[in-house]
């Protein structure tokens, strides 16, 4: 029973831990906990992903902005174009009833100014 | 007081540039048609200056009758066309009319047509005006019964040119083509 008594005492007695076993340990929890953190969670590659989605936003406006502005001026350049048709459509035709009133007058033998 | 100054200033600035924009549009169309536009019953107002012209004509397209229009458009520097149709006719009098060919009584036009039909009752003249001995525009001055209509071209363009408007914009091309070698004064 003594032996036994002893054993245990000895296996139980209280001993001080090896120098720079804290540090050992310190240094493998922040191993471990690195090991343990998704690539995606590092800082690095969030601000990265921030900086990507705000560029992206940024020139996604940009562009949608340029190509409003570009179908507005398609638009007033069909409109310009029409106007310009129908100007000269109008100045055609009055030139038209001109030539053909000239023409009439000319076949009279000059009847009509 | 130095506040009072500004404002006398801006007011000033202000009202040089309406005045500005009011005689540019005066020039632009040389006949006043406000009172004629209150009555009318349809209205076509045209105004394309030099800028806007070249604008459209980075939209005209292939065709024949847009490669025409390129073309005569090439040498203008503005048109301004202004169409009254009324329902009722003689809405507009004969002496409304004198007053607008009062307007180009002065020298530096010259009325080169002017017809009169009778049936349809339509009165056409057509004035050129001359700056240093050239064509530096033409006015249309058309009246019928139901329709006033009024052309400002400005530019150095000639009768010829615009005989080339024939054949396009829907006007028939023998009949002009036919009439060019006679188009000349009928006055």
């Amino acid at each position: 029973m003594d032996e036994l008594e002893k054993a245990l005492k000895s296996a139980l007695r209280r001993e001080p831990a090896p120098e720079g076993l804290s540090d050992q340990v310190l240094e493998k929890a922040t191993l471990r906990s690195g090991k343990g953190t998704a690539w995606w969670r590092l800082p690095v590659v969030r601000w990265s992903v921030a900086g990507v989605v705000t560029v992206a936003c940024i020139a996604g406006g940009a562009s949608e902005h340029f190509w409003e502005q570009k179908r507005q001026e398609r638009m007033r350049g069909e409109q310009a174009r029409q106007q310009v048709l129908l100007a000269l459509r109008i100045t055609g035709t009055k030139l038209s009833v001109v030539q053909k009133q000239i023409d009439k007058a000319i076949n009279d033998g000059g009847g009509q100014q | 007081m130095r506040m009072r100054l500004r404002v006398k200033h801006s007011a000033l600035v202000v009202l040089l540039v309406v005045l500005g924009n009011r005689a540019s549009s005066q020039a632009a169309f040389p006949v006043d048609t406000a009172k004629l536009a209150e009555r009318a019953d349809e209205t076509t107002s045209i105004s394309l200056d030099k800028t806007m012209l070249q604008f459209a004509g980075k939209f005209l397209s292939s065709s024949e009758e847009d490669r025409e229009a390129q073309r005569i458009i090439a040498k203008l520097d503005g048109i301004y066309v202004r169409t009254y149709g009324f329902k009722k006719p003689n809405t507009y009098s004969a002496s409304e009319i004198e007053s607008f060919r009062r307007q180009f009584s002065g020298p530096e036009w010259s009325r080169i047509v002017a017809v009169h039909a009778k049936d349809p009752d339509e009165d056409t003249d057509i004035y050129v005006h001359m700056t240093d001995g050239r064509v530096a525009g033409m006015f249309i001055l058309a009246a019928e019964a139901g329709e006033l209509t009024f052309v400002h071209i400005v530019g150095a363009i000639t009768p010829e040119d615009l005989d080339q408007l024939s054949g396009n914009f829907g006007i028939p091309k023998k009949h002009l083509k036919k009439e060019q070698p006679r188009g000349e004064d009928q006055r």
